[in-house]
């Protein structure tokens, strides 16, 4: 193989291998139609063919080759005695059942409520709330009746407290169900507390408050 | 696959990690997810668990 096979050699790689498939694909599925043919009408290649096809396309989905989708729409498929499409074959060849059409169901689909917090909200949120026995006890270092014991939220601390720089990691959720690392929204370079703060401080639907952010936390420094 | 986050939206989870906060970050995250979780109730588990050592001498 040459030391940087080219995209076009590659992509008919791709094709033969799927042409080939296609056609193994396509001599099993006359093998299975065979096998119920003699119980069952030979079947309109109609709606459950299309959808199959678009389900197999779905499932792979890779590049947007035509041929992907058109071939296996040339199958004829076998109708069950009531009327169902036969779709054994294609379940077991595609790996996929009936209902894998609402495979995104599998993910949470609903988007969060966005929200927006500055420094400012923080200190009111801080001052104002009702912190409970325990959540006391955890701000006391912060936060006393009401009055935040130091003017600065998010300190640095001296070099015999780097134990306080510790581990975190904050992802937003696509629809897809993957997680996408927020570390590009908090600025370089920022203290621990601050960065964790920038993580969090904003949810929004749709992710392009990243630049937004930037420009607001420049402006803050 | 993750690379463009205009690919994510709209957004549907947030995974939050934080390990050993400091103070003021539990207060930022009380702020910012008390909306989903009874973060007083979460506290509570934190700093009553014989286990834990959240409470920390700062």
């Amino acid at each position: 193989m040459a030391a940087r096979p080219n995209v076009e050699e590659l992509l008919k790689k791709l094709a033969d291998i799927q042409q080939a498939y296609s056609q193994t694909l396509l001599e099993v599925h006359e093998a299975l139609a065979q096998l119920s043919v003699s119980s069952s009408a030979s079947g309109l290649p109609g709606a459950s063919s299309t959808k199959s096809a678009k389900r197999r396309r779905r499932s792979t989905r890779d590049t947007e080759e035509k041929p992907s989708a058109d071939w296996i729409t040339k199958v004829e498929r076998p109708k069950g005695a009531d009327g169902k499409s036969v779709t054994l074959g294609s379940s077991v060849i595609t790996g996929e059942s009936e209902d894998s059409d609402i495979e995104e169901e599998f993910y949470v689909q609903k988007p969060l409520p966005s929200y927006t917090f500055d420094h400012e909200n923080l200190r009111q949120h801080l001052k104002t709330y009702e912190f409970k026995k325990y959540g006391k006890i955890l701000l006391e270092t912060v936060v006393e009746n009401g009055r935040l014991l130091d003017p600065t939220l998010f300190k640095e601390y001296p070099a015999d407290e780097l134990w306080h720089n510790s581990h975190y990691s904050v992802f937003d959720v696509g629809r897809d169900g993957a997680p996408l690392s927020r570390s590009q929204v908090v600025e370089k370079g920022s203290k621990i507390d601050s960065a964790i703060w920038q993580a969090i401080q904003v949810r929004r639907d749709a992710p392009t408050d990243i630049h937004w952010e930037r420009t607001n936390s420049i402006n803050r420094m | 696959m993750n690379s463009d986050p205009s690919s994510q939206q709209p957004i549907v989870g947030r995974i939050t990690i934080v390990r050993e906060p400091s103070p003021i970050i539990f207060g930022a995250l009380h702020l910012t997810m008390n909306e989903h979780f009874d973060m007083d109730e979460l506290f509570e588990c934190l700093v009553k668990e014989d286990t834990s050592h959240v409470r920390c001498q700062y």
